[in-house]
């Protein structure tokens, strides 16, 4: 059984204006899963519900957005739950201690008017109840010397430190409890190169002393190349490829991914790229059949009028797409019922 | 003699921070001196981590900030001494900026295309509705665009990709000369990156524009730069051809920086950890080379003297390493370091 297992999942922002209905697909069926100690990058175009995606893995779901069907199903240490079915109060006691978030843009997450000191005693004091002040100080240093971050570091306030160390001090509070598995927005951007080199170092070094599971969301290519293990591509609301890291970078298989991997520039190579054509799809309003297809340059009949299923094309590669294989994905009818009701 | 587009000399800015006894300087731009040529179009990139001074220098040649010593003259005209609102409409119609954040620079309740028709009228360009309406397809046309695509649209219905592009349109229905553009794809998908940065090669091949490409995207610059100026802490500390540069970097800045861009290759992987600047103020003040702290190959000097810009293997190098007065303090004081 792996750590985390997704199974048809839909969540959709749906608003209500003038009478009329719009839904924002921004998460679509998907169906993925995660093993133990295993770092997983999600790629793909901002708008195309990654970060909506992270967020119904951690059941931070807030209206208009609403998840209609399917389970995320968590095990480990023996424990098994599905996440979206849990009470508050047992789901206040699995978030940030065993399922953490390194929020998007955490360079403005943390509190400006209190010192970093305060926001970590109130994590640390809202999971581990009986244990002493000492003890609270003693965690917190520990961990902030582990992470080779200066302890004046939590007597600052936030606006005292530069981007680079805030979004470092806010990996350290999103690990300080040795989460099981952390999800990470878009850690990295914003960033410029030698600061975006120093918090990938930090992450691998958590990822090797904690043995926790990541899955890391960023647009930036070559970061994933240089953290995840396995990557997953996500266009449009769904996942159209997944494949170990290296596969993915020499032998892309869905017309999207292939896109994505020959726009790369690199240093030492002037030959010119071209980017998919055409923009990205509404996800109010996404084309019939495959998401790609108003771009795809292979686009056949059947593209036009069904949506592929994620199968597995060879071991730990799987693909959606007509090109590779007939079958057609199943669902769709019954997310449009509940829609209707 | 070619005549030059822009010549920035010697341009220093200091801000002060704080009150005006207590506060203390902070010295953003630091005696930077480069020029352009006018008969030969180029893309010019200035690359720097957040906060070397890449935005404000750009601020000062786009006239929106006043150096404090130093001048900037664009095709002789000293910029800041531009008074008259038909010298300033002039200048302002040949140097255009291109901004960062492509959905914060339109209103979002305004339609995207008022802007283009706004721009077209406040430089006396055109007078008839029509006219405008020929300018605009024009530079829609030169960035893959159509009129009928943004006309009656909100910032909102359009992509990334569609604004950005618009926004570069906007700045070219003036025909400028020189492009000044200001992180301009930082937000924009990796994508619709590669579309934006063939845009300007095209503009520079094909309409003689020069660009002025401020980044801290290491591999969007080599692959469509000519020239490359690598700043930090508001100095330029390597500038040059740009292979030159960025294939056998000089500078022990230059090297970590390059060192640091993750490159989209499964194998090459970071294997050794690097220092991270603690404090930029402290930084910002420091006497001798603003590198010292992290510099792999520090030495005495570099604490105390800052040092002088010498050229290098075809490119300009500001470091203690290369320059011919350490060397010959190195003879004539040995065994003090």
């Amino acid at each position: 059984m792996s750590l985390l297992e997704v199974e048809n999942l839909s969540a959709y922002y749906i608003t209500h204006a003038y009478g009329v209905q719009r839904d924002v697909r921004a998460v679509d069926n998907i169906t993925f899963s995660m093993e133990e100690n295993e770092i997983v990058g999600l790629a793909g175009e901002s708008g195309c519900g990654k970060s909506t995606l992270i967020k119904v893995l951690l059941a931070i779901i807030k209206p208009p957005l609403r998840v209609l069907s399917g389970q995320v199903n968590y095990s480990y240490d023996g424990k098994k739950f599905n996440l979206l079915t849990l009470e508050r109060e047992q789901l206040r006691k699995v978030q940030w201690e065993d399922i953490s978030y390194i929020p998007q843009g955490s360079m403005s997450t943390l509190n400006p008017v209190r010192k970093i000191r305060k926001t970590f005693e109130d994590v640390i004091k809202a999971h581990k109840k009986s244990e002493s002040r000492e003890e609270y100080e003693r965690l917190m240093e520990e961990h902030i010397k582990y992470l080779g971050l200066p302890l004046e570091v939590l007597d600052s306030y936030p606006h005292q430190l530069s981007g680079g160390m805030r979004q470092r001090t806010t990996i350290a509070l999103a690990t300080i409890l040795k989460p099981k598995i952390i999800f990470a927005d878009e850690p990295t951007t914003a960033l410029d190169v030698v600061v975006q080199r120093g918090v990938i170092q930090m992450l691998k070094q958590l990822h090797e002393e904690q043995k926790n599971t990541m899955l890391i969301v960023t647009h930036d290519m070559a970061v994933h190349a240089n953290v995840a293990e396995k990557i997953a591509i996500m266009y449009a609301g769904k996942i159209v490829e997944i494949a170990e890291k290296k596969e993915l970078f020499t032998a892309p298989k869905h017309p999207y991914s292939q896109f994505l991997i020959q726009s790369l520039p690199r240093i030492g190579d002037k030959r010119r790229r071209t980017s998919a054509p055409g923009n990205p799809p509404s996800l109010a309003d996404p084309p019939p059949g495959c998401r790609f297809h108003p771009r795809c340059p292979y686009v056949k009949d059947v593209c036009k009028r069904h949506i592929p299923k994620l199968i597995e094309y060879e071991e730990s590669h799987n693909i959606a797409c007509f090109l590779y294989s007939s079958e057609i994905e199943e669902g769709e009818e019954i997310v449009q019922e509940i829609i209707r009701s | 003699m070619s005549r030059k587009l822009l010549e920035v000399k010697s341009v220093v800015k200091i801000f002060h921070i704080g009150g005006r006894f207590l506060g203390t300087k902070l010295k953003a731009v630091n005696n930077v001196s480069f020029d352009i040529d006018s008969e030969k179009p180029e893309i010019l990139t200035f690359a720097g981590e957040t906060g070397s001074g890449k935005t404000t220098l750009a601020r000062m040649i786009l006239g929106l900030e006043q150096p404090t010593s130093g001048e900037i003259t664009y095709k002789g005209k000293n910029v800041s001494h531009i008074q008259k609102r038909e010298e300033l409409l002039e200048y302002m119609k040949e140097v255009q900026p291109i901004f960062q954040n492509p959905f914060e620079t339109f209103n979002p309740l305004r339609k995207v295309d008022s802007y283009l028709f706004e721009t077209a009228g406040n430089y006396n360009l055109a007078k008839t509705k029509g006219e405008k309406a020929k300018l605009v397809e024009e530079a829609l046309k030169s960035v893959g665009l159509t009129l009928n695509e943004v006309q009656g649209r909100y910032p909102n219905e359009l992509s990334g990709g569609q604004l950005q592009r618009t926004s570069v349109a906007r700045a070219l229905i003036t025909r400028p000369s020189l492009l000044i553009a200001d992180e301009p794809v930082s937000m924009v998908d990796a994508s619709l990156r590669m579309s934006i940065v063939n845009l300007f090669s095209d503009l520079k091949e094909e309409y003689n524009v020069t660009v002025l490409y401020i980044t801290h995207d290491l591999a969007t610059a080599y692959y469509i730069s000519d020239r490359i100026a690598i700043m930090l802490r508001g100095d330029v500390v390597e500038f040059g051809n740009i292979d030159k540069v960025m294939l056998s970097p000089l500078h022990p800045y230059t090297q970590i920086l390059l060192k640091s861009v993750p490159q989209p290759d499964p194998e090459g992987t970071w294997k050794e950890d690097i220092k991270l600047s603690s404090l930029e103020v402290k930084e910002f003040s420091r006497l001798g080379c603003k590198f010292y702290e992290r510099c792999p190959s520090a030495m005495k000097i570099c604490e105390e003297v800052e040092p002088l810009s010498v050229f290098r293997d075809g490119r300009e190098v500001k470091c203690h390493l290369y320059s011919e007065e350490f060397k010959k303090e190195e003879e004539t004081l040995p065994g003090s370091f």
